[in-house]
């Protein structure tokens, strides 16, 4: 048994899925320690929308999300030497991305410019885009863009933390332990931060929630 | 109709916000993202990260050092120039403060030299008997608590002179400075510290005829006057060379190599101070007045010179 599937079942609510796929990134990491230093970006092609995703659901701003997606990977290269399987690498890479992302915006709270990338639609829920339009009416893509800017204030308007909460929890999918151990607190204090940021979040939203 | 809208599934919140998942960047998008990232890994790694202590020894103490060492320097410059410009009066009244050092003159008949700086002056493991023992001026550089009135050193002399605020501003102004003081501090500036004050010419106190008092470090740095000259100026001050003149007590002193080496200084007051008597000298100058005759004489005659009853001898 790998360290990382030890680990995993120590700590985390170890699905198959996860389980495999820690295992898969554990042999990966250890090809990158031994010298393979190609495969690392076997890693960096897995994980880079993950990572990405993550990070712009936190800013907003696609160049920031680009520079600290690779800042993320450039510093998980950096130290996977120091990586010993204590928990699933993408957990790890998780919290180094995050981190990043919070000093990051801890430093340009006062600075705020949002770029938004399109929402697939192909990708997105089409009964709920479908649902949506159909009571309001009108230009389909021009509601899509209203609905994603207002979906991005809103985001926006939630405390750093409570942000990351939510988009690792209802935009990512991780569990509360796994957002636990990224972002190095307790899951009560996940749930908290969740519940109240959704309370905020309908607050904001109630609007297409009625409709 | 109501039966359709309530049979829909409800818009909730969760619904919304995975709507985000679907907001993703384009796929050439990717290929700019890994070609950037290839950059900076690559430059990551050419770059070596440089520990946080580094940031002292190197990029800070490029800046530090030398602006420290250009505000020492400016500092020392402007301290002596200020003393040279301002009055006496003024400068003895501007510098009040305990780090004020006085400047005493030990009565006469000691030969030992001794200087002290607040504190600092002399390394901890730097014995003061050897020092005693040089034929140097004999000054005493100390702090005071008011520089206006400079008390005498209570533990050493009994009759200390105060010097003129010229002189005792100089000496402030220099051994107030850190600088100064480090310089005299360690142990590897012994010969710095000892030239120093040798050139501090003694002169008398108008206040006290007994008393001698060194004049202001600062004629280090001005040109040097003849012998004859100084004698002027102290028979203009009316004060008796004889028994003032530190240069003759050099000369008279335990000190064989100041004494021979004075005696032959300053021929003119030889009958005044009645040195003849001092075998040590007679010596001496029999030794010189040989070499002087022979054939030495001959070979480095470049070394010699002669002028207005004077021998002048480079070494």
């Amino acid at each position: 048994m790998s360290a990382a599937t030890h680990t995993l079942e120590k700590t985390l609510v170890a699905t198959p899925d996860r389980r495999q796929e820690a295992d898969a990134d554990w042999q990966i990491v250890r090809q990158v320690q031994t010298g393979d230093v190609a495969a690392f970006d076997k890693l960096v092609v897995k994980y880079r929308e993950r990572v990405f995703g993550v990070i712009y659901n936190m800013t907003s701003n696609r160049e920031d999300t680009a520079d600290l997606a690779q800042d993320a990977f450039i510093k998980a290269f950096q130290s996977i030497h120091r990586f010993q399987g204590q928990s699933s690498f993408f957990t790890w890479l998780y919290r180094i991305a995050v981190n990043s992302t919070l000093s990051h915006l801890r430093k340009s709270r006062l600075r705020s410019f949002f770029s938004f990338e399109k929402i697939h639609e192909e990708d997105a829920n089409a009964e709920v885009l479908r649902q949506l339009t159909d009571k309001k009416g009108g230009d389909r893509e021009l509601f899509v863009k209203e609905l994603q800017e207002k979906l991005n204030e809103a985001m926006q308007k939630l405390s750093i933390k409570h942000r990351t909460v939510v988009t690792l929890f209802e935009i990512d999918g991780l569990s509360h332990e796994e957002i636990a151990e990224i972002m190095e607190c307790s899951v009560g204090t996940v749930r908290s931060r969740l519940h109240y940021a959704k309370q905020l979040l309908q607050a904001e939203l109630q609007g297409y929630m009625r409709a | 109709m109501d039966k359709d809208k309530s049979s829909q599934p409800k818009v909730t919140l969760e619904k919304l916000l995975r709507l985000k998942r679907a907001e993703r960047p384009p796929q050439n998008f990717w290929e700019e993202f890994e070609r950037e990232l290839r950059h900076r890994q690559l430059a990551a790694a050419i770059v070596e990260n440089r520990p946080w202590w580094r940031l002292f020894t190197g990029g800070l103490a490029k800046i530090y050092v030398p602006a420290g060492a250009v505000a020492a320097v400016a500092l020392a410059v402007v301290a002596m120039r200020s003393d040279r410009t301002a009055p006496p009066a003024a400068a003895g009244a501007a510098g009040p403060g305990p780090r004020d050092a006085a400047v005493f003159a030990m009565h006469d008949g000691t030969h030992g030299a001794g200087i002290t700086s607040p504190a600092s002056a002399q390394a901890p493991n730097e014995p003061a008997a050897p020092l005693a023992g040089e034929s140097a001026a004999v000054a005493s550089v100390r702090a005071t608590p008011a520089a206006g009135a400079p008390q005498p050193r209570p533990d050493a002399q009994p009759s200390p002179v105060r010097v003129d605020a010229d002189a005792n501003t100089g000496m402030a102004a220099l051994s107030g400075m850190p600088a100064v003081a480090a310089a005299f501090a360690g142990a590897r500036n012994r010969i710095f510290w000892r030239q120093s004050f040798a050139a501090l010419q003694m002169r008398p106190d108008p206040g006290n005829a007994d008393g001698l008092a060194p004049a202001s470090i600062l004629t280090l740095f001005e040109p040097v006057t003849p012998p004859a000259e100084t004698g002027a100026d102290h028979a203009a001050d009316g004060m008796d060379g004889n028994e003032n003149n530190y240069l003759h007590r050099l000369a008279s002193s335990s000190n064989p190599r100041s004494s021979r080496l004075l005696a032959y200084a300053e021929p003119v007051s030889e009958k005044d101070t009645g040195t003849d008597n001092n075998p040590r000298l007679a010596r001496a100058r029999e030794r010189i007045t040989s070499r002087l005759s022979d054939r030495a004489l001959v070979d480095s005659s470049s070394r010699f010179a002669a002028s207005d009853g004077m021998v002048s001898i480079k070494f």
